[in-house]
């Protein structure tokens, strides 16, 4: 099994999405996570995907269909090429990473799961006027508390930014004094920030 | 005392699940697994009967002690539930037992009344609030064969248990 992460952006068009995973689907790629998202009018992919190697049990046959062996080695020349057309048609720039097994097998730092009680998930809004430095100093903060980024998303429209994240926080750290350096720099940044619980409750 | 396997959102029977026609010793015995399993399972507060696969209108719930509890009934187990009435959608995010990798932002009534029959065949209706309104429409949604992946309101509702270390 050999894991890519896929980049492609360009501006926003009907069948993007359509083409982009029909070249993968036809080449026996499975798409494990993702997000799509548009970004200033730019729409914005990034996935993992995943492709056997067509020799041994189970494998996918070969994606050629004309008795070439579909080697694993040669697998991401493969799939850029049959982006590539998907990319000239709708104007992408597209880039393939290999992540070795290790990589995607640990792709963050220590935190344990929320439900044993050894983390704690906060969601924190932030909005007002743009600036310079509005997410590097909101995130300084958490990185100072130990806490790590797991979900960051920011929108600008006209002049108003909104920056909404999900943040891990260690048991060992404090949420009170966290929210307190939170509220100091938004204020000095002149925007608003909530923090609110994001731990989920098992039912 | 009787332990089951709760079931993965794979296995788990996505076909609404069947009203009890009376309560039987079939029933009994459901009851004492659902609660059973319910009180092995660390932090279990409600387990609906398609998550130990049978697919029968019947769960338990007891959210005593939760932070975000209000009203509170106390151990309940249930069968035919059926919603009356709901109202003051929240959203919040919620996990499940048999979706163990993920949670989901799900918008749920905060406010709720549902009626139903208890272990011993009594018609029971319960008028509740917040986290036990929570759960209750949790469970009731498994027996309509629905999990809360069914109920996120976008892509950005959907979100990783666990950070692997
Ligand atoms: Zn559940």
């Amino acid at each position: 099994m050999q894991r890519y992460l896929l980049y492609a952006n360009g501006p926003d068009r009907v069948g993007i999405v359509a083409s982009v995973t029909k070249s993968l689907a036809e080449l026996q790629c499975n798409l494990e996570d993702s997000r799509m998202t548009i970004l200033h009018g730019q729409f914005s992919i990034m996935m993992v995907i995943s492709v056997c190697p067509s020799s041994g049990d189970g494998a996918p046959a070969s994606p050629a269909g004309d008795g070439q062996k579909y080697e694993d080695t040669n697998s991401k020349k493969l799939i850029e090429n049959a982006l590539a057309e998907t990319a000239g048609h709708f104007g992408l720039y597209v880039s393939l990473v290999t992540l070795d097994d290790l990589s995607s097998a640990v792709p963050s730092q220590a935190v344990a799961d929320a439900s044993s009680g050894a983390v704690e998930y906060l969601c924190i809004s932030v909005h007002g006027a743009d600036k310079i430095g509005i997410v590097s100093s909101v995130v300084g903060q958490i990185a100072d508390s130990g806490a790590s980024v797991v979900d960051l998303a920011t929108r600008l429209v006209d002049n108003a930014y909104v920056l909404v994240m999900t943040i891990a926080l260690p048991e060992d750290a404090s949420a009170a004094d966290l929210e307190k350096n939170l509220v100091r720099v938004s204020s000095e940044l002149g925007v608003s920030c909530n923090v609110s619980s994001a731990s989920p409750d098992v039912l | 005392m009787s332990v089951k396997r709760v079931v993965t959102h794979q296995e788990i029977d996505k076909k609404p699940a069947l009203d009890v026609q009376s309560i039987d010793n079939f029933c009994l015995t459901l009851a004492r697994d659902l609660l059973d399993t319910m009180h092995a399972s660390p932090g279990c507060v409600g387990l609906a009967a398609p998550q130990i696969g049978v697919s029968v209108r019947a769960f338990s719930v007891n959210v005593t002690g939760h932070k975000k509890t209000k009203t509170c009934h106390g151990e309940l187990v249930l069968f035919n539930p059926k919603i009356l009435s709901g109202d003051a959608p929240v959203t919040a995010r919620e996990g499940c037992m048999s979706v163990p990798e993920l949670t989901g932002d799900v918008t749920r009534f905060e406010n709720l009344a549902i009626a139903g029959i208890g272990i011993n065949g009594e018609e029971i209706k319960i008028e509740t609030d917040a986290f036990e309104a929570r759960a209750l429409q949790h469970e009731i949604d498994h027996l309509d064969g629905l999990l809360f992946l069914d109920r996120l309101a976008g892509p950005g509702a959907l979100h990783i248990r666990k950070v692997y270390k």
